[in-house]
């Protein structure tokens, strides 16, 4: 993929080079690690057959390590992001991508009620508004969820860290039926929390 | 006319709003606005517009949102960075903006010094900087700016660019420089080749060190004795 963003670029002055390291940020140690780590875990509580959805899930990494443990299933993931979503359906070709703006009121009426039980993933929660979190369990209903925060604060995109797993827990708790899983990871330079639980 | 100042976080305090404030009201008698999430110790003569929780930017991204269409100011309006010092008036030079396009500082005289300098070399490609920057609030092509960031690769822009001057200029949208007599930098125009500027920019420098602050009071004395002389 990155060969050819880059043989593209030297047939177009359009072609955006900063995907080349974001793709390879994307697919670092700690990303690998830490969506393992959640697929792994969830594997313990979930064993129906329904669809994976993940939201923003970025250039795809998350939803095919999903497909591996999984390899029955549905997956779905989707990003705000069309040309994310672009670069995700050419590395992980096994996985259904999709545009979606998962925090749109539409998407509880056009796309997430298709889809009324199964499994919502994300591990961008440290990205999104507190409210907009709330939102996006409610249009997601009698899902099994799985989220995942961090405590890494000194990051422009991360505007909804959270100090601990307590903190992340506090917030996260009254928008489930029930919990699951609460655990975290320490990484090298910060932590990441993860609740698995039921909308 | 608006005069509009950003202030987010802790780095800096409501002194230094304060202090830009009374530098700048003895030229001119435009309306001072605050975009600030404490405005707690800011002077009340400048009119305090809160920053919303969302989309919650931080830092320097916090200059965007001026341009949103629903932003609550109207017309002519003029930017200052906090960590600027007014030498001297600098309102003749800012006027002659042509209000209909973006106006910012043209940093190539300073590039010129960056870029005998290795360390920098990932600065090259930018040649203007948003210290100071004057727009008319009204012009739809301005509103386009925040439309695109706002959008669906908001974050993507937050990877990638690492500030608003990269943003604009690489996003491609057009804007207009500021004469470079308007402005000089702290940290890259030694005290040699100040060209008696109106504003200086302490960008990238901790303008709060006390070597910084007693050559602002030994520059304004300066001035006051030039002052006195050619009075």
């Amino acid at each position: 993929m990155i060969k050819k963003i880059f043989e593209e670029s030297t047939q177009s002055q359009d072609e955006d080079l900063f995907r080349i390291p974001d793709i390879i940020n994307s697919l670092d140690k700690k990303q690998i690690e830490s969506k393992k780590w959640l697929v792994d875990t969830l594997a313990e509580y979930y064993t129906g057959n329904d669809t994976f959805i993940i939201g923003g899930g970025w250039y795809g990494l998350l939803g095919y390590l999903v497909k591996l443990k999984f390899p029955d299933h549905k997956i779905v993931n989707t990003d705000i992001d069309e040309k994310a979503i672009k670069i995700a359906k050419q590395m992980f070709p096994e996985v259904k991508h999709q545009v979606i703006d998962m925090i749109n009121k539409n998407y509880s009426e056009n796309w997430a009620y298709q889809h009324n039980e199964g499994v919502f993933i994300s591990t961008s929660i440290e990205h999104i508004h507190k409210d907009e979190v709330d939102s996006i369990m409610f249009y997601n209903p009698n899902k099994i969820v799985a989220l995942q925060s961090n405590n890494f604060y000194d990051h422009p995109t991360h505007i909804n860290c959270s100090k601990s797993l307590d903190d992340f827990k506090e917030y996260i708790s009254p928008m489930l039926k029930e919990v699951y899983y609460a655990g975290e990871l320490y990484l090298d330079d910060y932590t990441r929390f993860m609740i698995i639980g039921k909308t | 006319m608006n005069i509009i100042f950003v202030k987010w976080g802790t780095k800096y305090p409501s002194e230094d709003v304060n202090i830009l404030y009374s530098s700048l009201k003895k030229y001119c008698d435009y309306d001072f606005y605050c975009y600030t999430d404490d405005s707690t110790g800011i002077d009340s003569n400048i009119n305090i517009i809160d920053i919303p929780s969302k989309p919650a930017l931080k830092v320097w991204w916090n200059k965007l949102p001026m341009f949103n269409k629903d932003f609550p100011l109207h017309a002519k309006t003029i930017f200052f960075d906090l960590d600027v010092y007014i030498r001297h008036n600098p309102f003749p030079l800012i006027e002659t903006s042509d209000w209909s396009k973006l106006t910012l500082i043209d940093c190539r005289p300073w590039k010129d010094i960056i870029n005998t300098d290795s360390n920098y070399s990932t600065r090259y490609d930018v040649t203007m900087n948003s210290t100071v920057i004057t727009w008319d609030a009204d012009n739809p092509e301005i509103h386009k700016m925040w439309d695109h960031f706002n959008g669906s690769q908001k974050d993507y822009f937050l990877r990638k660019y690492k500030g608003i001057d990269r943003f604009i200029q690489h996003e491609g949208f057009s804007y207009e420089l500021f004469s470079t007599e308007l402005i000089q930098s702290y940290k890259y125009q030694l005290e040699d080749d100040y060209m008696n500027n109106p504003i200086v920019t302490f960008e990238e420098v901790d303008y709060g060190r006390s070597d910084i602050k007693t050559w602002i009071e030994d520059d304004k004395e300066n001035l006051r004795r030039k002052h006195a002389v050619s009075g």
